[in-house]
């Protein structure tokens, strides 16, 4: 298409309509494409701004605040104690000696037993977030001889 | 392991694939988030580590409860994994996207006097867990049981007792105390195992496991019924000892051409002694079987509905025992 206005000598050239048209929309999805581009971006760099937690053991003051886990003692508590309060350990190594048990904080800091879970597809163990394991080393005598919150923070 | 290997080639040729028509973007980043396991050991958190001399003991205290335990205790293993980038796939009118994870394990091998042998962290985005597990535990060493199916677990214990009925018709409260219950499965298999869900020809499609030993449910579930109704639970000293056998705990699956159902069933003897006495101990028997119907397949919530349901059933049938209430009279 040829537009030449009578005060003008130039020629102006436009392009055809279908042709503008067609231009806008690609503008349209160009935009679309870079804003989601932009966004996934954004995300990822927020993303990577996250800490991997770490597992370490905690303060073994945090015990003595929870009602489930104050009876806990070094050289006082026994086995039988253990198992009468805690139930069924989550795993235990070394026969009886070694037993851990899985907890969780709730909103007001209240620890709960967990039961353990397990991933399918490797038959390891999956853990939701926030748990911890409690480890429990007895003597021969089943008296408590060391113990251990561990926590992922 | 074959799932995970998989799963990860099809990605990569995905973003192949759909990279050569609309666009594929692998972004790296630095490690950060966790995607599984409970946390990562760092190299310094293993400074303390020294062969020959650093026992079991220490490493659980340190790090907590190992992911897998494997060889009578003689291999320990911690896993997790991490995002190391993200890879974004996107087309025309849609997009997919997710992180690339990175897994870790820590694996300590210990002697027979519980002292540390060897160990090795390692760290891999193109090598599942699995597929590295594999190199530290040789042909014939033992393998996660649990591997390469679906596991269910559920925790059937009744959300409240029934109604105390015959329970608590003398009004007086008696000490009980509950003793062992013998669960006459439980020899082959470990104690929270409970049935599998079976597709057609029998094949078996994921195990169903309770997250407490099912003596422990049943104990639990005996000794809740008992304390609505008044009664006490002692350690010493007993009015009654309450004992017991179970014959049957467990869920099956049933199909037909028009439904794929679970089905959880309870046999259960129990036996109250009234110490002191020379009594014979009085036996009741409760057996209680439900059904759950569903079209497509019986979910956890299925299996854990019917379990529930057969521990609530055992409930009612103990507080409508005339037997049993006689024996805790006193009579």
């Amino acid at each position: 298409m040829v537009f030449s206005p009578r005060w003008s000598r130039s020629r102006i050239h436009l392009r055809p309509k279908e042709e503008i048209v067609a231009g806008k929309c690609r503008d349209k999805r160009f935009l679309g494409r870079s804003f989601y581009i932009l966004s996934a971006a954004v995300l990822i760099l927020l993303a990577t701004g996250c800490a991997t937690p770490k597992v370490q053991t905690a303060d073994p003051q945090l015990l003595f605040k929870s009602d489930l886990l104050s009876f806990i003692q070094d050289g006082v508590t026994t086995r039988e104690e253990a198992i009468l309060r805690l139930g069924i350990p989550s795993a235990q190594i070394e026969g009886e000696k070694i037993l851990m048990y899985q907890l969780r904080a709730d909103q007001e800091g209240k620890w709960h037993l967990v039961a353990p879970f397990w991933n399918a597809n490797t038959g390891l163990r999956a853990w939701r977030e926030g748990t911890c394991s409690l480890v429990l080393v007895f003597g021969g005598d089943g008296v408590l001889l060391k113990h251990s919150l561990v926590t992922a923070q | 392991m074959l799932g995970s290997r998989i799963h990860r080639s099809l990605l990569l040729l995905a973003c192949i694939f759909f990279g050569a028509f609309a666009g594929c973007v692998i972004i790296p980043t630095p490690e950060h988030a966790l995607l599984e396991g409970r946390g990562k050991i760092e190299e310094s958190d293993m400074a303390f580590l020294e062969k020959a001399k650093t026992t079991r003991e220490e490493v659980v205290l340190r790090f907590g409860e190992p992911d897998l335990i494997l060889d009578h205790d003689r291999i320990l293993v911690y896993h997790w994994a991490v995002s190391h980038g993200y890879w974004l796939l996107g087309g025309y009118y849609a997009a997919a996207g997710g992180p690339i994870p990175k897994d870790y394990l820590f694996m300590l091998e210990f002697d027979e006097e519980g002292l540390l042998k060897r160990f090795e962290r390692t760290g891999s985005i193109w090598t599942s867990a699995q597929a590295q597990l594999d190199k530290w535990t040789p042909p014939g060493a033992e393998r996660p049981s649990h591997a390469g199916r679906e596991a269910f677990v559920i925790d059937p214990a009744p959300q409240a007792p029934v109604p105390p009925g015959l329970l608590a018709a003398s009004g007086r409260p008696v000490r009980f105390r509950i003793g062992e219950f013998h669960h006459a499965g439980a020899d082959a298999n470990p104690a929270t195992f409970v049935g599998h869900k079976k597709a057609a020809f029998g094949v078996i499609v994921a195990d169903v496991r309770t997250s407490r030993s099912v003596p422990d449910l049943v104990r639990s579930a005996i000794t809740a019924q008992m304390e609505a109704a008044g009664h006490r639970l002692v350690d010493r000293d007993p009015d009654i000892n309450l004992t017991g056998d179970i014959t049957a705990f467990g869920v099956t699956t049933t199909l037909s051409l028009s439904s794929w159902d679970a089905v959880g069933s309870l046999d259960i003897t129990l036996k109250a002694y009234l110490p002191g006495t020379n009594l014979d101990p009085l036996v009741r028997r409760y057996q209680a079987r439900h059904v759950s119907k569903t079209v497509f397949g019986p979910s956890r919530e299925d299996f854990l509905q019917v379990m529930r349901a057969c521990l609530e059933d055992m409930q009612r049938q103990m507080t409508s025992d005339p037997e049993f209430s006689r024996v805790l009279d006193m009579e």
